[in-house]
């Protein structure tokens, strides 16, 4: 091939609020600062690139004020969406009438095309450019795999539609239009999984989950063929700040999962100490950027210590029973409670969720804890698996718990169509049907349906979903909107199916009508006290509010204890998030509770029953 | 060899089953398209949101959706010449139009005026087949 050195891609991923973002914008940073012409995006929809450059950042690529050679782009798939839509009706524009334009308009908000869109826009990038690096800032693990999925679902799909001939359509147009997509998708795939030029770098924290949640992407990567993979293990506690019982106990927790990391990655891993003060303004990522790219500490030559150290939690003022904060957690009138646990990934909405369930689960509510999350850790929680049934909880009479697992969802409405076609049509019609069920919309289009299914079930006093991180959640909640005006405009050709549609559509609207109702509906953010989790909850409550659903409660979790206040360092954290705790009474309408940093991850009953009482009361 | 060509709406796939209810009329158009593939005609297939250039190639396709808006769609052709709106076509009246030659409306647009005045409307796309409602406004619903 050419001389021309081949640009270079990296992708920074992990579960949510570890620090990727200002990773990927602290290595964009650096590889700017040694004069390469590099290019920052995000993928995720609930992105906060923008908070961390204190800058507007737009869909085309804009320079990064006071760095050289750095450009930044968000890939909101909204504007991905509105840009594919000029550029599909363009050739009709003028040439229809209004009204019709506006019922087309309407037509591709559909939600299969908001993933299409985005993800056409995604392999956009990993094409040759002039960049000499380009760096992604990831969306949450669990939607990030199935991004890099897509192109080679969609490659397959092309493929199929070719090579059957049958003037078929898939999702993304028709079949025999599609060849130039497909070179494009091959290339993408292939540069990925070139580990001369493509880079996958996971940040976790030394926690469980994390590490449960790295180990699990680095099986599926590999499975895709993406092979050059690297760790950064963020927020080690210095060990000069941990000088009393509490801090040193969770010290040398970190340092046994440092050794668990050592003992089961064979990966470069680099370990990055947690800072007294965010990471705020462009010298602070230079700094960091040199720390990781330049002169990183490598967990090669460290040797983790090992602490034999018991600490009680440190004393804690249990809340009474707040009368207005339990009418937002029990059923009123007689009527089913649904409560969201929503915010940015990696902030405790599953343990907060856990926490809840179990609480109300011993007040005598029959509890189900759904979650929505692909990633979730909640059957990690409670020891024991989690499916996509509701299953009792051992031990507990009215806690029960449940996930949406969209791989399995969608077998199962490929299963049931396929069921129903088989009766009155031959069977190469069927797998032609099967085929185009094969298209990577299914697995959204049935997961959709679960949610529907769960939000609308009556064999449960309290429903209580532990929602995917921000983007993706204000997505599955806004669909049944949107798919209520799709059924709107859809044109009818046999009165059959418009029987149909006019119960799938009074199933939408009784959904839509729980979620906006705060008799039935509790929203709330979880939330840490920090700025970006701030800025994000914000943005999020402000959509769902378009939507009619009302934000009432807010938990700020990992508040210090004061009790552990001992050095500068800690009192400096503290005060961090007294600064952002005022914010968020100031900035929210919603009633604000607090759960203090806890010894432990949360894990097991005894934990979920103490820290229920620490955040609801009563003791 | 004779072709068909059908100008759809807006749709995700071919069978609908991709959308929020599979769509039972385009699962048995697909059986139908196969049928009139065996019988040696060619098929082709348009959605207006994925081949919006094939439509603006067809003055009459545009036609017909300026007069009576995107629910004109589905448009039906056969040999070029426009023969059921609105609705899908049957097997029956697609095998009427192939093999047994039955006579196709000579001037393109079987819209409203067509369809109250001309004679041979209501033996295809206003026939016993034909539920739509083209234009809600109009009191010119003819059979």
């Amino acid at each position: 091939m050419s001389a021309h050195k081949k640009t270079l891609f990296y992708f920074y991923s992990g579960k949510g609020g570890v620090g990727k973002t200002t990773m990927a914008a602290a290595s964009a940073v650096y590889f700017a600062g040694t004069g390469k012409r590099t290019l920052i995006i995000t993928t995720d929809p609930a992105s906060n690139l923008a908070d961390v450059f204190e800058q507007t950042i737009g869909y085309s690529a804009v320079p990064i004020v006071g760095v050289s050679n750095l450009h930044a782009l968000e890939l909101d798939p909204d504007k991905a969406v509105a840009e594919y839509k000029e550029k599909t009706l363009a050739p009709l524009r003028g040439l229809v009438p209004e009204e019709s334009f506006a019922v087309l308009e309407e037509q591709l908000n559909s939600p299969c095309t908001a993933e299409v869109a985005a993800f056409e826009r995604f392999t956009d990038f990993l094409q040759e450019s002039d960049y000499d690096v380009v760096i992604f800032d990831t969306a949450p693990t669990g939607h990030t795999l199935r991004l890099l999925e897509l192109p080679v679902e969609w490659s397959n799909v092309i493929e199929n539609a070719v090579r059957d001939g049958n003037a078929g359509q898939t999702c993304i147009g028709p079949a025999a239009s599609l060849a130039e997509s497909k070179g494009k998708f091959d290339r993408a795939i292939n540069a990925m999984r070139d580990s001369k030029q493509t880079t996958f770098i996971f940040v976790l924290r030394p926690e469980a989950t994390p590490i449960y949640e790295a180990k699990r992407s680095i099986s599926e990567l590999t499975k895709l063929g993406i092979k050059s993979q690297e760790l950064i293990v963020n927020g080690i506690y210095p060990q000069a700040v941990c000088d009393n019982p509490f801090m040193l106990y969770r010290y040398g927790k970190q340092q046994e999962f440092l050794s668990q990391i050592k003992n089961t990655f064979r990966l470069p891993v680099t370990l990055v100490e947690l800072e007294a003060n965010e990471i705020s303004g462009r010298g602070d990522l230079l700094k960091m950027g040199l720390k990781i790219r330049k002169n990183p500490l490598m967990l090669e030559g460290y040797t983790p210590q090992k602490f034999d150290v018991s600490v009680e939690q440190p004393l804690h003022d249990y809340p009474k029973i707040n009368p207005d904060i339990k009418k937002l957690l029990i059923p009123q009138n007689g009527l089913r409670r649904s409560i969201f646990f929503a915010g940015k990934g990696g902030v405790g909405k599953t343990s907060v969720a856990a926490v809840t369930g179990l609480w109300l689960a011993r007040q005598g509510y029959r509890t189900l804890l759904l979650t929505t999350d692909p990633a979730s850790h909640l059957g990690q929680i409670f020891e024991q698996a989690v499916t996509d049934q509701p299953s009792a909880i051992t031990g507990e009479e009215n806690l029960y718990m449940a996930n949406i697992d969209g791989v399995k969802a969608a077998r199962e409405y490929k299963d049931k169509v396929i069921a129903e076609v088989k009766q009155k049509y031959d069977p190469k019609r069927v797998m032609a049907i099967e085929e185009e069920l094969n298209s990577p919309c299914t697995e959204e289009m049935a997961t959709f349906e679960k949610f529907i299914e769960f939000a609308s079930r009556t064999d449960f006093e309290v429903i209580i979903f532990d929602t995917a991180p921000t983007g993706h959640t204000l997505r599955l909640l806004k669909l049944p909107v949107d798919w209520s005006k799709q059924l709107e405009i859809k044109i009818y050709t046999t009165t059959d199916d418009t029987q149909m549609d006019i119960i799938t559509k009074a199933r939408f609207k009784e959904v839509i009508e729980m979620m906006q109702d705060v008799n039935r509906t509790t929203f709330s953010f979880v939330m840490y006290p920090e700025n970006t989790p701030i800025q994000e909850s914000g943005r999020a409550m402000q959509e769902l509010s378009t939507i009619g659903v009302t934000t009432s409660l807010i938990v700020a979790n990992l508040v210090l204890p004061d009790a552990i206040l001992t050095n500068d360092y800690l009192k400096q954290r503290k005060a961090m998030q007294v600064k952002y705790l005022d914010e968020m009474y100031k900035k929210f309408s919603a009633p604000v509770i607090k759960l203090p940093l806890l010894k432990d991850d949360l894990m097991g009953k005894d934990m979920l029953v103490e820290a229920g009482l620490m955040l609801y009361g009563d003791k | 060899m004779k072709k068909i060509v059908i100008y759809e709406s807006a749709m995700c796939c071919s069978s609908g089953v991709c959308g929020p209810s599979p769509d039972k009329s385009l699962i048995e158009l697909q059986d139908t398209i196969e049928k009139v593939k065996e019988m040696g005609c060619e098929v082709e297939r348009y959605s207006i949101t994925q081949d919006p250039k094939k439509f603006r190639e067809n003055p009459a396709i545009i036609k017909l959706i300026q007069e009576h808006q995107v629910k004109a769609l589905p448009v039906t052709t056969y040999e070029g010449r426009i023969f059921k709106v609105g609705t899908y076509p049957s097997l029956d009246e697609l095998r009427g139009v192939i093999s047994e030659n039955r006579p196709i409306p000579e001037s393109a647009p079987p819209a409203n005026e067509a369809c109250c005045s001309g004679q041979n409307c209501c033996d295809i796309s206003c026939g016993p087949n034909y539920k739509g409602d083209l234009d809600k406004n109009s009191n010119s619903r003819c059979c």
